[in-house]
């Protein structure tokens, strides 16, 4: 039962990754991003054939991995960022059907539907972690999720957070007043696609084998899914929504009846949780909380009214 | 030479010439007026001149220097600020951040554009530095305005007349030498209208030149030294506010042709 909470915690730390740089895309800045998934896959799929097949060690990985991502934001966001709202949206929801096709049709590179399985455990020090040591993983996980929340906190809570909010507001407007709106929404997705390529690495070396078959359209809505619920553009709101989507999917599970009901039941429940929630909290558990800049600068610059 | 001033500049939609081959010239610590009637293409105007649309053909020069193909955020950093027709505030954030987000280029510590990846590593006295300037120099253009009571109120929530007046204040944090104003006493009352009459005056006492379309005359003829005529995107007349006011093409303009 422990092991079954752990990992629980495992995948609230893996989604929590991807949902916080899923957050600065979305809920900073602005863009509706639906491949987040896309990058998970770019990166989970990065870390097994580094790993496998080049026999590069997992922290070598897992940095490559996340910058594969990266590049692929950039790649992505070049041709994209001219689009707004839906057509944004629409137009990396393409994307993310390209990345999943290339997954399963590249045999060579990603042995195709079969996944690619066998990938070596975590070697730390003089120990090894493989899928069994959930303790390890739990605490590795999560202090990328520190970190990544940490990173976060500092770009939003400084003039590029203000920039971003600006361009959320009325991008039309902030070019006006001279902010390079194109460099700073590639800076925003760039990033998310960077942390959620580390995720990927971590999902990948965390279950020592991927199938191409996760990383599809459906993982990205769970990963929006979060945001939403949690509440956009607030980070602790983010890490609370992947607790909320994770352990109702799991509940049936947990409470030990998950052979009573049938496994569609999940579905159903998460069906209706969103819209409940839509009805009656349309803003998320938490909701955005609004930074007073000015505050910021007086209390951490200026060191006045402390 | 004069400040600003286009050359042929042209813009079509499809079929529809919005701005016909428009030749116009600003000078140098003016105020000047752009009038006609609706659908004369001075807003389309405006926005080909500050980059948030790009002419058919034609140029615009400023300071000398052909800044036609500049991004909008380019054109603002070389010193030509706007404002909106219809007020875009950034309205969930509060007046203060909104002239902040002015001055946020400005701030640009040169130090930090010459080593960005030193400044990655060491930064954070110059990061200091320029939230310093920004946080101080908003400060004044939320004076200069008297706008400090709504420090932190959201813009959305301020009155019609302060936020056209903080739109102002923003446009001007990014310390332009010509200001762009579309359209500036719009729904304002006459006691507001009289306020704004006087705080162009004020911009204008900064060394910030002034260009602004109006339809209320009586704010046109009082303030302007020169005023432009546009209709159906062709300039029709050009002049001091007496000679305008006499312009017989003028009076068609906005009138109708009498029949003899």
């Amino acid at each position: 039962m422990l092991n079954f909470i752990l990992l629980i915690f495992i995948y609230i730390g893996i989604f929590g990754i991807a949902a916080i740089g899923l957050n600065l895309i979305v809920g900073y800045t602005g863009m509706l991003s639906l491949c987040q998934a896309a990058f998970l896959g770019i990166g989970a799929y990065s870390t097994a054939i580094l790993m496998t097949t080049a026999n590069i060690n997992f922290w070598m990985a897992f940095i490559i991995s996340g910058l594969i991502a990266a590049l692929c934001g950039i790649l992505i966001g070049i041709p994209t960022l001219r689009l707004r709202g839906d057509y944004l949206a629409i137009a990396t929801l393409g994307f993310g059907e390209i990345v999943k096709n290339i997954i399963i049709n590249w045999d060579n590179m990603t042995k195709g539907p079969m996944g690619i399985n066998g990938i070596p455990g975590l070697k730390l020090l003089n120990f090894t972690f493989t899928s069994l040591d959930k303790l390890p993983w739990t605490l590795i996980i999560w202090i990328f999720v520190a970190i990544a929340y940490y990173i976060v906190r500092r770009i939003v809570r400084s003039r590029i957070g203000r920039a971003l909010e600006a361009i959320r507001e009325d991008e039309i407007a902030a070019s006006s007043m001279g902010i390079n709106t194109a460099k700073y929404k590639i800076g925003a997705f760039t990033l998310g696609a960077f942390f959620a390529g580390l995720a990927g690495s971590l999902f990948a070396a965390y279950n020592q084998s991927v199938a191409p078959n996760t990383f599809d359209f459906m993982m990205s809505i769970t990963i929006l899914c979060m945001i939403v619920l949690g509440g956009l553009g607030n980070n602790a709101a983010t890490i609370v929504g992947a607790i909320l989507i994770v352990v109702s999917s799991e509940l049936p599970r947990l409470l030990g009846i998950s052979n009573i009901i049938p496994p569609q039941l999940n579905q159903v429940l998460f069906g209706f949780i969103l819209v409940f929630m839509m009805i009656y909290r349309p803003q998320g558990i938490i909701g955005r909380i609004k930074l007073n800049y000015a505050k910021i600068i007086k209390e951490e610059i200026l060191h006045l009214e402390k | 030479m004069p400040l600003l001033y286009t050359q042929d500049l042209r813009r079509e939609f499809g079929g529809v010439v919005a701005v016909s081959d428009v030749n116009i010239e600003i000078d140098k610590d003016s105020i000047t007026g752009l009038i006609g009637p609706n659908g004369a293409g001075k807003t389309t105007l405006f926005n080909t001149i500050t980059g948030l649309d790009y002419p058919t053909s034609g140029y615009v020069f400023f300071n000398g220097r052909d800044i036609t193909p500049m991004p909008a955020y380019q054109i603002t950093r070389i010193g030509i600020a706007r404002t909106f027709q219809n007020i875009r505030l950034f309205k969930e954030m509060t007046a203060f951040e909104n002239v902040m987000i002015g001055r946020h280029f400005r701030a640009n510590h040169p130090f930090i554009t010459k080593y960005r990846a030193l400044n990655f590593i060491l930064g954070r006295i110059y990061v200091h530095k320029e939230e310093k300037d920004i946080y101080e120099n908003s400060l004044k253009w939320m004076d200069f305005f008297n706008l400090l009571e709504y420090r932190d109120e959201y813009a959305r929530n301020l009155p019609y007349g302060k936020q056209r007046e903080l739109e102002i204040a923003r446009a001007l944090a990014t310390e332009p030498e010509v200001i762009f104003l579309d359209e500036p006493a719009a729904g304002m009352n006459p006691q507001e209208t009289e306020e704004l009459m006087a705080t162009i005056k004020r911009i204008r006492g900064l060394g910030i030149t002034v260009v602004l379309i109006e339809h209320d005359m009586k704010l046109v003829m009082n303030i302007c030294d020169k005023i432009i005529v546009l209709n159906y995107g062709r300039k029709i007349a050009e002049g001091t506010p007496g000679h305008i006011q006499n312009n017989k093409e003028v009076i068609e303009a906005y009138l109708g042709k009498t029949d003899e």
